[in-house]
């Protein structure tokens, strides 16, 4: 900071004159103002990503919360008068072959895709903190069974997985939720061991050992915090990949059962009407569009803030 | 002196790699003494650190102490469970590394770590840690321990950083410190307040210091006695003034030789020819042969015993 105070002509400063600490502070804020007026360096920085992405995620949580408690159009109740209207102002992305709101619908499927896919995502990250410090850090023959199990997962289509874990699973509204998770284990602990492994031999954790911590405390207290930065970013992008698969399963039918309206599910109701009334793929498909958009300038600003 | 805090005897370590077996450290014993400053000296590779680390059983896998017996305090820590070594550590017996710089967590405050090893060891009040963590900070010379507590380490100069890792090394009043060349990643006047704490730190609590240096001009600051390693062995051990004064080993005169000195000026530095054997090389029974000015025959086909040249003064050389 020393060195940005005496660089800067402003604050009134004369040669051989120690700043006093108000006019350091002043200094400071003119410094930091500066480097926010410029948009391009934002960029850069990641924090227009950050910002972007929060107010879209917000505008789509928002939504789905919203449904709870308000629809312009009631979701299930049929209306033959007005079916396969093309958008209004009273339909923004107009009505489906049964004359219901597809806005309103896409309002309440976002709650089962987010559900699933932050369900997945918490679940599959719980797993794999775990997987990734035992293996990272105890190394060895359970290392190698774990990680070679992983590449054996990996070496199948991910969808493959999931269409056996959801027919081999008792079918239920959620089953989906674990074959998705199975899907996600694999990349999220391959990045817990690497930052493991990473840190297993730094010279703190050394020293950690050496002033009496146990192992648990040493993985938890003192190497799982270091690793949050990396595992965050992944994280907010596997939950859009998550919302991606959901809507490819329910689209492929494995997911939510009608009549409750859920992205996938909206898609692939819409595909028979596709060319009566195209609007219908219009509301959940651009949702997910956005969704995934938001999410991911999150992650890629995350990356660009923390990480770099 | 009374009671030996530490009793190291025959202790080997050995490395495991490609099915070969390497010793780095060769049925070495030594004694440290309560309250007694004892140093270890010797070229890098030569097994200071491995000693070390195999005391604070922070060897890595492939690595194994594979003889001999390090007796703490009336416990051999080659035995005991993973539970008590834990209780030992920390408490009883602490550790210092080389480089500050990493040496602490980057993501707690200095206090929280400071803290943290009276938490491990069964202190839960929150105020007595605090009080405690302030006064091992003032000890270790930081100025404004309060202040000092609450910045994180990159806030930090590498002395200052050696000096919180000295204050998390003394706050539970261990019996025995081990100094992994404390010094050797700091500048030359911070290296001479560090030592001065050490020192100054031993006196006080009564701590007995392990120090492990490569430089002979540390261990004659603070140590009352010295080993001199060489590939693994003891070559020569006795009182610091003794081994300074009256160096009897070619290599321990080797090593006092080449420390520049005023009335040496202009003349090119002295240097020991060649390099400490790597592990994976069959050595001559006396290790330090191949190098020695002075190596007759025997050297390389007989064990050198074990000689008294006074009081404390042991070597073992065929030459003298």
């Amino acid at each position: 900071m020393a060195k940005a105070v005496n660089t800067s002509p402003a604050g009134g400063m004369k040669w051989g004159r120690q700043p006093n600490a108000a006019e350091k502070i002043r200094a400071e804020k003119q410094n930091r103002s500066k480097s926010k007026a410029s948009g391009l360096s934002s960029w850069v920085t990641g924090e227009a990503e950050l910002k972007m992405g929060f107010v879209i995620v917000g505008i789509v949580l928002f939504l789905a919360v919203l449904s709870f408690f308000y629809t312009p159009f009631d979701v299930y109740e049929m209306d033959t008068s007005v079916r396969s209207q093309a958008p209004s102002l009273q339909h923004f992305f107009g009505t489906d072959n049964f004359g219901r709101d597809v806005f309103s619908r896409a309002m309440v499927g976002a709650r089962f895709t987010l559900l699933v896919s932050v369900a997945t995502v918490i679940l599959a990250t719980g797993i794999s903190i775990v997987l990734g410090l035992v293996c990272g850090y105890v190394g060895g023959m359970l290392d190698e069974v774990v990680m070679r199990v992983i590449d054996a997962i990996n070496s199948f289509p991910s969808i493959l997985i999931a269409l056996v874990m959801v027919s081999v699973l008792n079918y239920g509204k959620l089953t989906i939720i674990p074959a998705l998770v199975i899907m996600f284990i694999p990349s999220f602990t391959r990045i817990v061991r690497t930052g493991t492994l990473q840190y297993k031999n730094a010279d703190f954790v050394k020293s950690n050992k050496v002033f009496g911590d146990s192992d648990f405390r040493i993985l938890f207290v003192h190497i799982l915090p270091n690793i949050y930065p990396l595992l965050l970013s992944s994280i907010v992008i596997g939950l859009s990949n998550a919302i991606l698969a959901e809507s490819s399963m329910s689209y492929l039918g494995l997911g939510i059962q009608p009549p409750i309206p859920s992205w996938g599910r909206m898609l692939k109701e819409a595909q028979d009407i596709i060319f009566s009334t195209p609007w219908a793929a219009l509301a959940p498909g651009l949702m997910i569009v956005f969704t995934i958009v938001g999410l991911n300038c999150i992650g890629e600003g995350i990356r660009k803030k923390y990480l770099s | 002196m009374g009671r030996n805090i530490l009793e190291v005897k025959h202790m080997t370590v050995t490395i495991h790699e490609n099915g070969e077996e390497y010793k780095v450290v060769n049925r070495i014993s030594f004694t440290v003494g309560e309250g007694e400053i004892v140093g270890i000296v010797g070229e890098s590779g030569c097994g200071k650190s491995m000693t070390a680390l195999a005391l604070q059983d922070l060897l890595k896998n492939h690595i194994k102490v594979t003889e001999g017996s390090m007796m703490f305090d009336g416990r051999d820590l080659r035995t005991i469970s993973a539970a008590e070594r834990r209780q030992i550590n920390g408490s009883d017996m602490t550790m210092i590394f080389q480089e500050p710089m990493t040496s602490l967590n980057p993501l707690y405050r200095i206090g929280a770590q400071v803290g943290e090893v009276l938490m491990l060891h069964g202190h839960h009040s929150h105020s007595e840690i605090e009080e405690r963590t302030i006064e091992a900070l003032r000890m270790a010379g930081l100025p404004d321990p309060e202040k000092t507590m609450r910045m994180y380490p990159h806030e930090l100069s590498g002395g200052m950083r050696q000096r919180v890792m000295i204050a998390m090394g003394i706050i539970a009043q261990p019996r025995l410190l081990i100094a992994d060349e404390p010094t050797t990643a700091l500048d030359v006047t911070t290296q001479a307040h560090v030592l001065e704490l050490l020192h100054r730190i031993n006196q006080q609590t009564g701590t007995a210091i392990l120090l492990i240096s490569h430089d002979l001009g540390v261990i004659n600051k603070i140590c009352s006695r010295v080993l001199v390693m060489y590939a693994g062995k003891i070559v020569e051990q006795g009182r610091t003034e003794d081994i300074l004064r009256n160096p009897v080993h070619p290599y321990t005169q080797g090593l006092i030789a080449s420390i520049p000195t005023r009335s040496m000026k202009g003349r090119p530095l002295a240097s020991i020819p060649g390099r400490v054997p790597p592990v994976t090389e069959e050595k001559p029974p006396c290790p330090f042969a191949s190098r020695c000015d002075k190596a007759e025959k025997r050297c390389f086909t007989e064990y050198p015993g074990r000689k008294t040249i006074s009081d404390e003064h042991i070597l073992w050389c065929h030459v003298k």
